[in-house]
């Protein structure tokens, strides 16, 4: 039982995609591409699916589908702890079509040969930015000049080794060779879909880090009995259990409420996304900690859901960052009666 | 990697559901906010906070009279058919004028399990007066020994002839004072096997032996401790099998769910006028501490408001929510407790002055919330039973009690 609201469509994407994964994202290639965190293989492997293309029109050379169904394949992308930048590449692409200036490397993007990453990073007046996904892209969107531009990312960048494992890497900015791509009229949506599909991402991986110490709890003896059996344990749990149901209904709301365009998809994408991070910390945290001794190694994969569930979002941005952006998107939409 | 699977429960999504009420609801919304702008008077919402008696007969008997007390239920039954989410709308234009509907609940919380576990001839005899308001109804289950080990009763029932004589005590029987029954949870059997001893009634409380004490509560409201000696009912009024109690209240439980359909969690009225108060001065007004409440409370009150849509669409759609149900309460009440100490924090001295003053938007408001509050995690199923129950049916962990 979870929160996510999938139709039969959908659920059928989702089991597709999660038996790909099982086989194609095994913990071993997790561990394997530590610490740069990208998987050209896989990135390939997403775009012959056609699941990068997921939620792009078909003129736009995708599927003909929804950001709800790109939020499924999210959801199995962060429950696999996949080394994909799966809700950057998605936000690039739909800015690319939205934008239609780039048809050529839209197309290429898709097909999963060259990657193009797109994050609310902020970029404004600096000469570089650390960007999470760098050592995964060829180039990246940015805010230049009031403005979206693509950027090409040089092939020698150094990985900065991070938390979450991701490939990350400082990526200059004022080489010059930036192609417009659009105005930033177009900003608020492209972050809002990076929001929930980053939430999704999220919440597949504090759900299968639950899932690790609930399974742990019901086995793990102690004292005569199983260590679930301890309300200490259980009730954490429980009290994680019901803010991941809830998180993973907001964000299902979320990308209902951008898919059938409701004024307060923005509210809802920012909501999203600060309800999955605040509960996919608290998981992987408590899960790490119901493994006692055994989750602060590096065997047991707990400790992997631990860096990534606070590494792979901090990379983008902080709590406090996320909850004064949503206050202001709040008083702004009260105030115009949104 | 390969992940653990507790069972196919735990790849089971939620139910088809709608995130936002369809419009076509919007006449009956209509309907109701006109009638309860003739019935709820300013004097009523003021007599109801001086006594702490979130009822009024009058407004009962209004509301019996639309049908609205069988909204829920199917024409033959004598209802209206309309569905849970209708109930929902009920409860928001309910709240909006502050309409005191306790009794509707607990009285619907106790029609809906007779419906299931009573004879054919108890339903007719029964549900046709409280469809009319002639019969109200109160909950008997908690008593001063016993609350969450609802099985451990010692309110006795002992068969003599037609009837039962009943002996003991309950407390927290709220409405006792003003319904003609209350819902008695007894004790039929002595030593037995636990669960196979319990037996429900219907008992008229005017009936000679019943003796009501009023209990004064933190956030004013007034509940009762209610005392059976010698109390005699008939046999007729058993509902259920006798020693059959425990499965009929297991039902009950669910249903207080559903009674309680008429309920939107007041967390997320509370989001909603933080985020009214907090524009009036102006954005740039607001401090950094501020802002934060105002989108944490925006955000827990959004999911406290799709978890209980997931619950009514599961009824809407014939199923019965019970993890839901439980996820639903602890979320929406653990949060409220948390976020109204935060914003009472953010929003400084003024909340605390409990009523409403010029000059500050929020006096009145929060106080009242920080005292009812406290309560929120301790009625229909305490947050530690919650927690069990999620434990145990979501994540398959033994039982801890």
């Amino acid at each position: 039982m979870t929160g996510w609201v999938w139709s039969a469509d959908q659920r059928a994407l989702r089991s597709s995609v999660s038996a790909w994964l099982d086989k194609a994202c095994p913990a071993t290639l997790v561990r394997a591409r530590e610490p740069v965190g990208f998987d050209a293989g896989l990135q390939q492997g997403l775009g012959e699916r056609g699941l990068l293309g997921i939620a792009l029109s078909e003129d736009g050379g995708g599927s003909g589908g929804t950001l709800s169904d790109a939020l499924v394949v999210s959801v199995e992308i962060g429950r696999h702890l996949a080394p994909a930048p799966y809700a950057d590449v998605v936000a690039a692409a739909r800015l690319l079509e939205r934008a239609g200036t780039h048809p050529q490397q839209l197309r290429s993007v898709l097909a999963g040969s060259s990657v193009v990453t797109f994050s609310p990073v902020a970029t404004a007046d600096r000469d570089t930015v650390m960007w999470p996904s760098a050592l995964a892209s060829n180039s990246i969107i940015v805010q230049r000049g009031g403005r979206l531009v693509l950027v090409p990312v040089g092939h020698s960048l150094q990985h900065v080794s991070n938390l979450g494992q991701l490939p990350m890497g400082q990526v200059p900015l004022d080489s010059g060779i930036a192609e417009v791509v659009t105005g930033l009229d177009e900003l608020t949506a492209a972050v809002a879909n990076w929001q929930v599909l980053f939430a999704g991402t999220l919440l597949g991986a504090a759900r299968a880090a639950l899932e690790l110490g609930a399974a742990y709890a019901r086995s793990r003896e102690a004292f005569g009995k199983v260590i679930g059996s301890y309300q200490g344990i259980s009730h954490p749990l429980a009290d994680i259990t019901a803010d991941l149901d809830g998180a993973e209904l907001l964000t299902a709301e979320a990308a209902w409420a951008i898919d059938v365009q409701r004024q307060r998809r923005a509210v809802l994408a920012a909501m999203s996304l600060l309800a999955a991070s605040e509960v996919a910390e608290r998981a992987a945290a408590f899960s790490l900690h119901v493994h006692g001794g055994y989750g602060f190694t590096t065997e047991y994969d707990i400790q992997l859901y631990y860096r990534r569930c606070k590494g792979w979002r901090l990379a983008y941005v902080s709590l406090e960052g996320l909850v004064h952006d949503l206050a202001e998107i709040l008083l702004d939409c009260h105030d115009r009666g949104t | 990697m390969i992940l653990p699977r507790f069972c196919s429960i735990a790849t089971i999504e939620g139910p088809e559901m709608l995130f936002e009420l369809d419009a076509g609801r919007d006449s009956f919304r209509q309907e109701l906010r006109e009638f309860f702008a003739r019935h709820v008077t300013s004097e009523m919402v003021q007599r109801v906070r001086d006594t702490g008696t979130y009822h009024d007969a009058g407004l009962y008997r209004a509301v019996a009279a639309q049908g609205w007390i069988g909204l829920n239920w199917p024409a033959e039954e004598g209802g209206l058919g309309r569905d849970a989410l209708d109930a929902l709308v009920f409860g928001e234009e309910a709240h909006r004028v502050g309409a005191p509907l306790m009794m509707l609940s607990t009285t619907l919380m106790v029609a809906n399990t007779i419906r299931f576990a009573a004879t054919v001839e108890q339903r007719s005899r029964i549900l046709r007066p409280v469809l009319a308001g002639d019969i109200t109804c109160c909950l008997g289950y908690t008593e001063p020994g016993c609350g969450s080990d609802v099985a451990a009763a010692a309110t006795t029932a002992v068969r003599d002839g037609a009837s039962w004589v009943i002996n003991g005590q309950k407390v927290f029987t709220t409405l006792a004072h003003e319904a003609t029954h209350v819902f008695l949870l007894c004790r039929t059997e002595f030593g037995g096997p636990k669960y196979h001893n319990l037996t429900l009634f219907l008992v008229p409380l005017d009936s000679p032996g019943v003796t009501i004490d009023l209990i004064r509560t933190l956030s004013g409201e007034r509940t009762n401790t209610t005392f059976y000696s010698g109390v005699r009912v008939s046999d007729e009024l058993r509902i259920g099998d006798i020693n059959g109690g425990w499965s009929v209240m297991r039902e009950a439980l669910v249903h207080e769910r559903g009674g309680s359909l008429g309920d939107v969690p007041e967390i997320v009225h509370l989001s909603r006028e933080i985020l009214r108060s907090s524009s009036l001065g102006g954005e740039n007004s607001l401090s950094e501490t501020q802002r934060a409440c105002v989108a944490r409370l925006a955000t827990h009150g959004e999911i406290s408001r799709l978890l209980d849509l997931r619950v009514r669409s599961m009824i809407v759609d014939g199923q019965a929510p019970s993890i839901e149900g439980s996820i639903q309460k602890l979320y929406a009440s653990t949060h409220l407790v948390a976020d109204v100490s935060d914003a009472m924090e953010a929003f400084g001295p003024q909340t605390v002055i409990a009523e409403k003053i010029c000059g500050s938007s929020l006096s009145g408001a929060l106080e009242y919330l920080y005292r009812h509050s406290a309560v929120t995690t301790i009625y229909g199923g305490t947050s530690e039973i919650q927690r069990s129950i999620i434990a145990e049916r979501a994540l398959g962990l033994p039982r801890s009690r």
